[in-house]
């Protein structure tokens, strides 16, 4: 029996659905996840493709391990961002990777557009898009609440207006059966939303057994042993409460916790939202399917509660808008979780907005902690009324209509997320060299247990180390959170190695670091090739400004230094683009 | 010249002070000799910062001298000017 690795190519202008395989050279190449992704984006979507046009595609894929060890329960989905105009794949959690591989996928492939709003329903006796003109307007726990019994894939209102940062939401439902997921960077929901495509539900109906793996099962049950024992000794004490709210007391702390749009690095009332202030109002866990971690909480004060809340959001539509409250921060995420928006992109759009307010440019009822002000505001925007309609473009957008470049923060058009690189210089690199735009996870530089000395050499190379290893952990998916928990991230990644070799590849840590590579080459290949060089990979203006209460500061010529070095150990041109001789090393270009 | 150190979270538990103060004289204002002296006197920090054969290591902490990161300095380079020193806590995870 063949493995069960297909791809679903769904054409949603003529209506039709058709399965194919994997060719044999791309998945050697390519393996899977973030791999398939940039490898069909560049075969398949033009050059300077319109993000809204039915010519951009909408890829989602699982990796090898999904469903054959436990924790690999992300999915990867990808498209041309309406934000960046960039290469653009986001990462989502919940149950959809695992019951996409139980219905015996590794992808699907969303072309062209609807004439009417559907969704795509994928069971064992049925694989068909169906009607869905009755789900326009619902929000994302509207949509989980109607399809019961499936793995559901949604987006919100702000994904149906086309607000550029709207996201894709797995499995969100006002009483959640697991952790849910979000894919919120880059605009993706807008672009299926662009495409009338309201959700995609899927029951998975194969065991193990019957996906056709040629696998050790014996060498996988040893192995499973050990991955849990690291998962319970590193993995379970470092995610500590859970969704990452241990990192922001460390934020605060460090002083770089964003605050009134990056202007200052904490604020008087952060311990409220410390672990410790939230585990006073943590009601239970919830976990991804097949992941023992739970690292998913569910909070409840004074009527409000969330499932789903991580630090990004409490710091981005929190802090960085000086709502210090733990009720009013869950309100305000709950409201943003439903219109289905990206929450660091939106906290950062009305910390512009509020600045805009103060400085006399903007006229609109908003100030800096104003909870009813910001739920208006992101109500504004994911229905495009008043000057919603101008922020939903995103701060970037927003800034060229404002004329005021100088106040907004974002790389790319990608807003940054909640770590102040003036701070932690790693991230200044690693922001600006992200393929997808102003991004923290694609290179974490602040690795508190290497002794290091602060070199830019060294640091340069730690950059370029973690984006290689982060873009093949994406194709297998691992889990970001997990990863972040090990204690020797090496030791971790080259068990996975192992993982995969269960299946029958033949990858050792070093040719698994190439893979990542040869992924994060290709995705600068596919940026160059929409007119991304040297004079985008540059910092907002306010990061070079001294901040207001530190005087930290990245000067112009210090980040130059970084960049050169960078673009020199990549082997790319001063340019910013790989040489022609390193595409064909990696085998991008024959 | 004189030296101001500014301590943050854990290292600022650790020593017991958010403020540090020294000074230095002519050619003992290098950076490696002066991070020396911090380690020296606050013997709390060895776990964060250690000089060794003129290099300066950090452990998981970020140090920004005067609103610039250290990396971008010679470590080796006579200081002309008063230094205000920020020694930043570790920071993991996060998303």
């Amino acid at each position: 029996m063949a493995e069960y690795k297909k791809i679903l190519r769904v054409d949603l202008s003529n209506n039709t659905l058709e399965e194919e395989d994997i060719p044999p050279n791309v998945e050697e190449r390519y393996l899977g996840g973030k791999g398939l992704v940039a490898y069909y984006m560049y075969e398949e979507v033009k050059p300077r493709t319109d993000p809204y046009s039915p010519e951009n595609k909408l890829f989602m894929f699982n990796g090898p391990l999904a469903f054959v060890y436990p924790t690999f329960t992300k999915i990867s989905i990808g498209a041309k961002s309406p934000l960046t105009g960039t290469f653009c794949d986001s990462y989502a959690a919940g149950s959809f990777a695992v019951e996409l591989r139980r219905a015996g996928y590794t992808g699907i492939i969303v072309e062209g557009k609807s004439d009417k709003m559907v969704c795509l329903k994928i069971t064992r006796d049925e694989k068909r898009l169906i009607e869905c003109e009755s789900l326009r307007g619902k929000t994302t726990y509207e949509v989980g609440d109607y399809f019961t019994g499936y793995s559901v894939l949604t987006i919100g209102p702000g994904g149906e207006n086309l607000v550029r940062f709207a996201g894709i939401f797995i499995d969100m439902r006002s009483r959640p059966l697991n952790r849910p997921g979000i894919a919120g960077r880059g605009g993706l929901g807008a672009v299926m939303g662009s495409k009338n495509l309201k959700a995609i539900i899927v029951r998975g109906w194969m065991g193990l057994g019957d996906l056709g793996l040629k696998i050790d099962l014996e060498k996988r049950s040893q192995l499973i042993n050990r991955y849990v024992e690291v998962l319970k000794k590193e993995v379970v004490p470092a995610i500590g409460l859970g969704s990452n709210l241990p990192v922001f007391k460390l934020s605060a702390e460090a002083r770089i916790l964003p605050v009134k749009n990056f202007r200052l690095g904490v604020h008087d009332k952060w311990e409220e939202l410390t672990e410790d202030g939230w585990r006073k109002i943590f009601v239970g866990r919830h976990t991804c399917p097949t992941c023992p971690v739970a690292c998913g909480v569910k909070l409840r004060e004074a009527r409000r509660e969330t499932a789903k809340i991580e630090y990004e959001t409490v710091a981005m539509t929190g802090s960085n808008v000086l709502v210090v409250d733990r009720p009013h921060v869950i309100e305000l995420d709950e409201v943003l979780n439903a219109l289905g928006l990206d929450t660091i992109s939106a906290g950062n759009v009305a910390a512009f907005a509020t600045e805009l307010v103060e400085r006399g440019i903007l006229d609109y009822p908003l100030k800096w902690g104003d909870v009813e002000g910001y739920k208006r505001f992101y109500h504004d925007i994911a229905y495009r009324r008043g000057v919603g309609d101008i922020f939903a473009e995103g701060v970037a957008r927003a800034a060229d209509h404002f004329n005021a470049h100088e106040y907004a923060v974002h790389i790319k058009g990608l807003e940054i997320p909640a770590y102040d690189p003036r701070g932690v210089v790693g991230m200044a690199l690693a922001y600006a060299t992200a393929d997808r735009g102003g991004d923290h996870l694609r290179a974490w530089t602040v690795v508190t247990e290497i002794s290091m000395r602060p070199s830019l050499e060294d640091l340069v190379k730690l950059v370029i180390h973690l984006q290689n290893r982060n873009a093949a952990l994406w194709t297998l998916v691992a889990c970001d959170n997990i990863v972040g928990g090990f204690a020797d991230p090496e030791a971790g990644t080259k068990l996975y190695v192992e993982m995969l070799n269960t299946l029958g590849y033949d990858y050792d840590y070093e040719r698994f670091i190439r893979l990542g590579d040869r992924i994060y080459n290709l995705t600068r290949l596919i940026n160059n090739m929409d007119g991304i060089y040297r004079d985008r990979d540059i910092l907002p203006p306010r990061f070079h400004e001294k901040r207001e209460d530190t005087g930290w500061r990245i000067a112009p010529e210090d980040f130059k230094r970084m960049l050169d070095l960078y673009y020199r150990y990549r082997g790319w041109d001063e340019k910013g683009a790989p040489t022609e001789r390193l595409l064909k090393d990696l085998g991008i270009l024959s | 010249m004189k030296i101001i150190v500014k301590l943050y979270g854990v290292l600022r538990d650790l020593v017991g002070r958010e403020i540090l103060e020294l000074s230095c004289e002519y050619d003992e204002c290098v950076l490696y000799k002066i991070f020396e002296k911090i380690v020296q006197t606050y013997p709390e920090l060895k776990n964060y910062i250690n000089v060794v054969n003129k290099e300066i290591y950090v452990r998981g902490v970020s140090i920004i001298i005067n609103g610039r990161h250290i990396m971008f300095y010679d470590i080796n380079e006579i200081i002309k000017e008063d230094l205000l020193i920020d020694i930043l806590p570790p920071v993991s995870g996060g998303s």
